[in-house]
């Protein structure tokens, strides 16, 4: 694992912060997704998500191509914190 | 162990599917992704905003081949997408479902169909002394 990882890094230095960290992706159509970054290779990535319906959540990977994306954010980790603070 | 010698109908509702592993591996084992979603059904969202459903059958550098399904998971037509049209790619969790409920369908009428010949021979074997007594 860890030599892939290595690779990855030196290929795509702009991923390896998000790499294993809650994201939100923007993609062409408008449409949003949330969920972990898996795996990173040089046209595309995975991200560990909800595949199925709210009331039914299934734990799958979605692909994604990265020419297709428009952006990639980090949600803030600790917002529990953070909408304490604002009460 | 002894398998019981009546079958049982499965009941579908308590299944759960979430427990079988097949969506969700390990990546790390997989040279490139796209390994893992091949020979699986997926979804898969292109850019005009259509949304093709089947059963990815090969991988190729910059294209995908799928086969369109119908109800009865059986492939259609084959299609062949580029790369560069695909926006996102993921698992169809109802027809992996449908599929595991169509194995489970067959290997159950294969039993009933094992015990109705175990009944026929049963029958045959005790017929003479029925018609016996009929008679």
């Amino acid at each position: 694992m860890a030599k892939t990882k290595s690779k990855v890094i030196k290929d795509f230095p702009a991923y390896e912060e998000f790499i294993n960290k809650k994201v939100i992706i923007e993609t062409i159509d408008g449409k949003i997704k949330i969920g972990v970054l898996k795996h990173i290779e040089k046209f595309e990535f995975v991200i560990d998500t909800n595949i199925y319906t709210k009331e039914e959540p299934v734990k799958g990977y979605m692909l994604f191509m990265k020419h297709a994306v428009k952006s990639i954010r980090q949600t803030p980790e600790d917002t529990t914190v953070k909408q304490s603070k604002g009460e | 162990m002894r398998r019981p010698s009546k079958p049982f109908k499965p009941d579908y509702d308590k299944i759960k599917y979430d427990k079988r592993n097949i969506y969700k591996k390990s990546l790390s084992s997989t040279n490139s992704i796209w390994e893992y979603f091949e020979r699986s059904y997926c979804l898969i969202y292109l850019k005009n905003g259509d949304v093709k459903r089947g059963y990815l059958h090969k991988i190729f550098p910059a294209s995908v081949h799928i086969g369109i399904i119908d109800e009865n998971l059986q492939v259609l037509e084959n299609i062949e997408i580029e790369k560069q049209d695909i926006v996102s790619v993921q698992h169809d969790v109802e027809l992996t479902k449908q599929k595991i409920y169509l194995g489970q369908l067959r290997s159950y009428k294969k039993r009933v169909q094992a015990m109705k010949k175990r009944k026929k021979h049963h029958k045959r074997n005790q017929s003479p002394n029925n018609s016996k007594n009929n008679e």
